[in-house]
């Protein structure tokens, strides 16, 4: 087995971005270190969430190299990339997404499930202290605040120990106290757990935050 | 938490959807194996209606109507026939069991049929309590009979003249119950038994007393009154009987033959696009019953594409995306295919009391493997269409759209 942490969390080259057979935007090349943030911006319709589906192994860029640490992600087979996507990257979507269905814990144990992993309750333990929702382990999603789904989102996208976490617009929706309250945490979350942290945005207050910010180039 | 566990936290959480389409699932369930027992279930207590009954000897005139009189015992008698002639006529050792059989009174509706002890052998029928009757006046009820007339052995009651409710009593002559017949599917259930002599005594005796009190009746001439039989019914010992002995009997000068399984064979021939109608609605009711049933599933199941498509987004293969939908599908299925059995059961219950009150038909409901396959096979693949939709549905979601929404 690698050492995971000799490596960066990500690094890309030459991605070039396309959707049906048209080709709109590059990404400039980027290399992030574990406990790092960077945001990708461009404006609406630039593609940014096309770059965020190809660097978490969702949708394929129509060139270029990505790696998650030592790992080529567009290298691996459908299924092997599924799985890897769940053990060593980490997502938080724009309106949470939980399992409303189950409890807190459940969303995260689910999680580990996904990835093909046995759930792990002492990193439950630690994930829900550190991010301070320990008490809502047995509440069902559905029952908690909004500012306490943020949390459990953050938790669920770190439960694997991810190289890196991808979060899509996460402060489209929040007024500037939850936007600052929402990114300190993020960035904390994630630098604790040693994983590189990359956020596409718009929000200039998510991009006066972060340590390196990258911006698409739309392809005439 | 497992993703079995969490499809039964989906049904948890919506319980109310979920109960209905397992409301639902149940009631198209319980209307195919209904059809699937009904279908076999009817025409064979048809079959068992006139029970061992194989022949039926009476006047010349319709052989349905005798049948339909001295077989199935819903219309009138047309006539009668010299019982000694018309034993004479059964005494072949081809026939197995013959005996004569006299109409004319009724208790409460129920028809009082005058016999011999030999009509137990006709229709194979036994005592389930008491005994056969050993003198006049003594009567043995069929299983139907007694229970909604409500009669126990030693209770006493009187016939009333005609085949149904409301004509005069023979108030002076009560009958007393000596015995209860178990129940054997066909018309017997439907009768009260009485020795054949007690229906003329009853009849000679009660217009006596008429003469005695008013000084006339309206059969004058007690000694003119019928020492006839309404019929003789006779099963067959060998079924190459059935080729011979109609035909025998109806080259006599006053005697007819009627055998059950042609006579009534005749008359489902007429009625058979009314059958055919039935059976069209029957199966159309199934369809939408089962459709019903898919629809309520997919229902439930379009309510997870969202989840399932996160999960997808999380790692998730398409066979553990399958898995959740398939399991809460097959929750949903299984409890509906154990509610569907229950209702099943209770309608085939209901069904069978009222159809032996009503008719004397007896139900006798058996699933065979063939149909419980059949019900398998339907619910497992209402099941698979059901669940195939939202999973793939899950599987070919772009992940894209649910990171923007």
């Amino acid at each position: 087995m690698s050492d995971h942490s000799a490596f960066a969390a990500l690094t890309t080259r030459g991605v070039v971005l396309g959707r049906d057979g048209r080709t709109f935007a590059t990404l400039p090349d980027l290399k992030v270190a574990r406990g790092r943030s960077v945001a990708i911006v461009g404006a609406s319709g630039s593609g940014k969430t096309t770059a965020l589906m190809a660097l978490a192994g969702v949708r394929a860029p129509a060139g270029g190299a990505i790696c998650v640490e030592d790992t080529a992600l567009w290298g691996l087979s459908a299924s092997e990339r599924d799985r890897f996507r769940g053990r060593r990257i980490g997502l938080v979507f724009q309106s949470f997404h939980l399992i409303d269905a189950v409890s807190v814990a459940a969303n995260l144990t689910l999680a580990a499930r996904c990835a093909g992993l046995p759930p792990d309750s002492e990193r439950m333990d630690h994930i829900l202290e550190a991010l301070q929702i320990t008490e809502l382990r047995r509440r069902r999603a559905d029952l908690i605040s909004h500012g306490q789904a943020q949390r459990v989102a953050i938790a669920r996208a770190l439960f694997n120990k991810p190289a890196v976490v991808f979060a899509d617009e996460p402060t489209s929706a929040l007024d500037d106290l939850s936007t600052a309250r929402l990114l300190a945490l993020l960035k904390e979350a994630a630098a604790n757990e040693g994983a590189g942290l990359v956020i596409a945005t718009h929000d200039r207050r998510v991009i006066d935050s972060v340590d390196e910010i990258i911006e698409l180039r739309s392809v005439q | 938490m497992s993703f079995v566990a969490l499809a039964f936290a989906y049904l948890r959480r919506r319980w109310g959807q979920a109960l209905l389409s397992i409301f639902v699932g149940a009631l198209g369930i319980a209307a195919v194996a209904t059809a699937l027992v009904g279908f076999d279930a009817l025409p064979q207590a048809a079959r068992r209606a006139w029970g061992g009954v194989d022949l039926v000897v009476g006047p010349k005139g319709s052989a349905l109507d005798l049948v339909l009189c001295c077989a199935l015992h819903v219309s009138e008698p047309r006539g009668l026939v010299p019982t000694t002639a018309a034993m004479t006529a059964v005494g072949n050792p081809m026939i197995r069991a013959a005996a004569p059989i006299a109409l004319g009174d009724n208790v409460d509706g129920w028809r009082i049929m005058g016999s011999t002890p030999a009509i137990l052998g006709v229709y194979r029928a036994k005592i389930a309590s008491g005994q056969m009757w050993t003198d006049k006046l003594q009567a043995v009820l069929g299983a139907s009979a007694a229970r909604a007339l409500n009669f126990k052995l030693g209770d006493s009651f009187v016939g009333a003249h005609g085949l149904a409710a409301g004509g005069e009593s023979h108030e002076k002559f009560p009958y007393k119950v000596v015995g209860i017949l178990a129940p054997t599917g066909s018309a017997l259930d439907r009768l009260v038994l009485t020795d054949i002599e007690t229906v003329r005594y009853v009849h000679v005796e009660q217009t006596k007393a008429e003469i005695a009190e008013k000084g006339s009746t309206d059969e004058e001439n007690v000694a003119d009154l019928p020492h006839g039989a309404t019929a003789v019914v006779a099963s067959y010992r060998v079924p190459t009987a059935a080729a011979f002995m109609p035909r025998q009997i109806d080259a006599t000068d006053n005697l007819s033959a009627a055998s059950p399984t042609l006579e009534i064979a005749r008359l489902i021939g007429y009625v058979r696009p009314l059958t055919i109608a039935v059976t069209g609605l029957g199966l159309l009711l199934v369809v939408i019953a089962a459709s019903g049933a898919a629809i309520g599933l997919l229902a439930t199941m379009n309510a997870r594409t969202r989840d399932l498509a996160l999960l997808r987004a999380l790692g998730a293969s398409p066979g553990k995306i399958a898995m959740v939908a398939f399991a809460e599908a097959s929750m949903i299925m299984a409890a509906a295919l154990v509610l569907g059995s229950a209702l099943t059961a209770g309608l085939l219950l209901i069904g069978r009391d009222v159809l032996a009150d009503a008719t004397g038909l007896l139900l006798q409901p058996e699933l065979g493997w063939n149909q419980i396959a059949m019900l398998l096979l339907g619910t497992i693949s209402v099941t698979i269409a059901a669940a195939a939709f939202p999973a793939l549905r899950a599987i070919h979601t772009q992940i894209e759209d649910l990171l923007q929404s």
